[in-house]
């Protein structure tokens, strides 16, 4: 039975939005769906909960699990929350309280990802993959069923901010992270994803630059690596070793630049890094994400020549496009990553030109500089992951789906799959 | 990950001024001058008038005027039976490396410079019986740096522009009670009260693009500090002392606000941070011997030790590492107090001389100052003036960073 409260909207909003700032574990949103007498029929047999009817729609108020729920009913919705909902009061702690506000620093995120590792023993698994020059350790989180084991299940590897302001990088790995352990008792559906893949979630590769961004200059790039000239910084997505240096238009030779490749490909921790992550693991497929543009690049980016699978990727990107669209609205282009600019050392193209498995890369919203650029509202960050949820499962399907109909690790037409290895996991 | 080219590539090439080879040591971690790094030096323990600053930076042992507690609070029980005073110094410091300066953002040429003037001490204590009290106001530190300024132009137009400002300040307001125990013997103790402020304001504006990135950051600072300490003569015209300032916290309270503001995009993308900040701040042990050579002559050595090691500092409500080894400071000086007779009036002229290495608690670089001082004055009747100087040179971080300080003070004893 649909019951209508007699609340305000905005009212109830801004309580949900303290509680959202409160308990960072269970985001809430607000989702509208046209008031049609088809979506009442199938909402009064459904746990969802209505909040009000207004000016032809249906407002729910959607907990964690219910955007599968509402999914799976086949009703169309837009998410509300950032319309709707009111700034928390400024007594209101902010989720984490620093200079960040309720982004993640190094210190926050790995707090995080140890809470989630002893909070969900049974799928996930915390490991130590490297340090770096700073002295900080990049984390990757495993979340399967077993995950001390390796089993022979597809992998999908998630990678988060190898530039330093993209803060919003962070959090959409992470929220991934905590929506399939939050998840995994409550929702068939990823209990089988979790059950049947091995997810990788990186979400910090440049914690120096992020540390370096938030205490002192907010639009910081690159890693922190002092160069030779005095100069700092690498540009991490410039120094994988695939078609490195290619060209002075894809990367600079140029310490003081902010596209500075590097000395020689991998000279990097970071990179070198999930280089090794890479090769010790058998993705499947990969994820990079970035902001701005709300773009879906895949490879090439060295040459303006398509890649070889460029069809398969290109159908991939704009199946995520289509399904990020529907959520809150907003359109992400899928083109291949030359499309703007070459770039050359990126991650992209590593991964498809040495794994041969595709690899994308999101350039999560806004859709230009002057609308936030790499600054991202706080209250943006449940909306961007949610619309950018849909994709991953997408993306964790597919992998299973060919997984299974290839068989134990048949890759046509691809290099052979490598060994899996031993990485350092947090006891 | 979109680059904004191409009209701040140049723009970033026109930030970097020169770049100098710089030292091998590959410094990935500020160290010398961390945000909350006082100006001149980290050991600022403890604050020093112009007399005690021109013999050597000693004061453990001597008693010049009732800024004397705040290192020993046992020399209220040997000071005039009342004295007033306050001090003014100068103080410039050369730095290099600093927020966006020569971390990334901004390159310098030179060395930076900061010059600072302050009244910074004011300060009065007395007698009675066997006992002494001693009350003192000081600037202990100062957190200021050198602001940047940057605008650039093209084709007459300004396109892109970057403002930061550092500033701070700590002052201790500070109360000494003393007892002489035995004729040769005293003991204090002294309680502080610490209050002082930060600001900083970064100010990036691209004015080509239409928008303006701004960042905020105010501190209120707290505390409160405990002191201790004893003086012993055991010989006619020896003084040996000891000591303590036990380790405290000092607390921020602390806000922040990071916004983004764009003429077409409307409202602007604000980010607050609010913490509740406690460093814990560490023990101080000085000793200190002044031995009366001669007539008039006096010499002074101070050795103070600093726990370092088990510092705590806490920014935004997230403790920073700082990795840091505990650290001692020396000083030597010596005081010469001819009297002369002028105009019929009986006067007595100090002079002042002295040197002192104080070593810095970083790890890397591991650097110290080394310096010289010199002070003079003149006493008549009841007043003094007084005026000290010290001069120090830093050695370790490869850029050579000098500190000055010129003190005068004014005092009045009876």
């Amino acid at each position: 039975m649909i019951t209508v409260r007699r609340a305000a909207a905005a009212l109830i909003a801004s309580a949900l939005g303290f509680l959202a700032s409160t308990t960072p574990l269970v985001p809430q949103d607000i989702v509208s769906v046209r008031a049609t007498e088809e979506n009442k029929a199938k909402l009064a047999r459904s746990p969802l909960d209505l909040l009000m009817e207004w000016d032809h729609k249906l407002y729910l108020v959607l907990a964690p699990g219910d955007v599968s729920r509402l999914q799976s009913l086949g009703i169309p919705f837009a998410l509300e929350t950032g319309r709707l909902a009111v700034s928390p009061p400024p007594s209101a702690a902010l989720s984490q309280g620093g200079l960040n506000g309720a982004y993640h620093s190094y210190a926050e995120l790995e707090r995080e990802l140890l809470d989630i590792a002893r909070d969900y023993p049974a799928i996930a698994k915390l490991f130590r993959l490297g340090t770096t020059l700073e002295g900080r350790t990049i984390y990757a989180l495993k979340i399967s069923d077993r995950p001390e084991l390796n089993e022979d299940e597809p992998e999908v590897l998630f990678l988060g901010c190898h530039h330093a302001r993209e803060w919003i990088t962070v959090e959409v790995p992470l929220l991934l992270a905590r929506y399939l352990t939050g998840e995994y008792d409550r929702d068939e559906n990823v209990r089988n994803r979790v059950d049947s893949a091995e997810v990788w979630i990186v979400p910090l590769v440049n914690p120096d630059g992020l540390e370096y961004s938030i205490q002192t200059y907010r639009w910081w790039r690159k890693n922190r690596r002092l160069n030779d000239d005095g100069s700092y910084g690498v540009d991490l997505n410039r120094n994988y070793g695939y078609q490195w240096g290619a060209d002075d238009e894809g990367s600079s030779p140029a310490p003081v630049s902010d596209v500075f490749r590097g000395r020689e490909p991998f000279s990097e921790p970071e990179t070198s890094i999930v280089r090794g992550l890479c090769e010790s693991r058998d993705f499947r497929v990969a994820v990079s994400y970035h902001n701005f543009s709300q773009i879906i690049l895949y490879a090439w980016g060295w040459t303006r020549r398509p890649s070889p699978n460029a069809a398969e990727y290109a159908a991939m990107a704009a199946r995520m496009a289509d399904l990020i669209r529907p959520v809150n609205g907003r359109d992400y282009t899928p083109e291949p990553a030359c499309s703007l600019y070459l770039t050359n050392g990126d991650t992209v193209d590593y991964i498809t030109g040495t794994l041969g498995i595709p690899a994308i890369t999101i350039e999560l919203p806004p859709l230009d500089i002057v609308h936030g650029g790499f600054m991202n509202a706080e209250s943006d960050i449940s909306s961007v992951f949610a619309e950018n949820l849909p994709a991953m499962l997408y993306l964790i399907d597919d992998a299973r789906q060919k997984f299974a109909a290839s068989g134990d690790g048949e890759r046509p037409g691809r290099p052979a799959k490598p060994k899996k290895g031993k990485l350092d996991a947090l006891k | 990950m979109r680059i904004i080219r191409p009209v701040l590539l140049p723009c970033l090439s026109a930030l970097a001024l020169a770049v100098l080879p710089l030292s091998v040591r590959a410094q990935l971690v500020q160290g010398q001058y961390e945000t909350e790094a006082p100006v001149g030096s980290w050991n600022t323990f403890p604050f020093l008038t112009a007399p005690s600053l021109g013999r050597g930076e000693t004061s453990y042992a001597f008693a010049s005027d009732s800024s004397c507690t705040l290192a020993n609070p046992a020399l209220a029980a040997r000071l005039p039976k009342l004295t007033l005073g306050l001090n003014g110094s100068l103080r410039r410091a050369t730095i290099f490396r600093f927020g966006p300066v020569n971390t990334g953002v901004f390159t310098s040429r030179e060395n930076l410079t900061i010059d600072l003037s302050a009244l910074d001490w004011g300060g009065l204590s007395f007698r009675f019986g066997r006992w002494a009290v001693a009350f003192n106001a000081a600037l202990i530190e100062t957190y200021d740096r050198p602001p940047i300024a940057f605008d650039y132009y093209e084709e007459g137009r300004l396109l892109y522009s970057y403002k930061w400002n550092q500033t701070g300040l700590l002052r201790t307001f500070h109360l000494s009670l003393a007892r002489e125990l035995r004729p040769n013997l005293t003991v204090g103790l002294g309680l502080g009260l610490l209050s002082g402020s930060t600001g900083l304001t970064s100010e990036e504006s691209y004015a080509y693009a239409g928008y303006v990135i701004r960042d905020d950051r105010d501190q209120d600072l707290s505390g409160f500090t405990m002191n201790a300490g004893i003086l012993w003569e055991p010989l006619a015209g020896l003084r040996l002392a000891l000591a303590v300032r036990a380790p405290f916290i000092a607390k921020a309270a602390s806000e922040s606000a990071l916004s983004y503001t764009s003429v077409s995009a409307g409202a602007p993308i604000v980010i607050r941070g609010s913490s509740r900040d406690k460093s814990r701040l560490p023990a101080t042990v000085g000793a200190g011997v002044c031995w009366s050579a001669l007539p008039r002559l006096q010499w002074a050595v101070d050795l103070t030790f600093i726990d370092w090691m088990s510092y705590r500092f806490q920014y935004f409500g997230e403790t920073k590492t700082r990795a840091f080894r505990n650290s001692w400071k020396l000083g030597t000086g010596v005081e010469y107090e001819p009297e002369i007779s002028l105009w019929g009036a009986a006067l007595t002229l100090p002079f002042r001389a002295g040197i002192v290495y104080d070593s810095q608690p970083m790890r890397d670089p591991r650097s110290g100052v080394l310096g010289w001082t010199v002070g003079t004055g003149v006493a008549w009747n009841h007043l003094r003036l007084d005026l000290g100087a010290s001069f120090g040179s830093e050695n370790g971080s490869g850029r050579k960073l000098r500190t000055t300080r010129t003190a005068l003070a004014l005092g009045y004893r009876l």
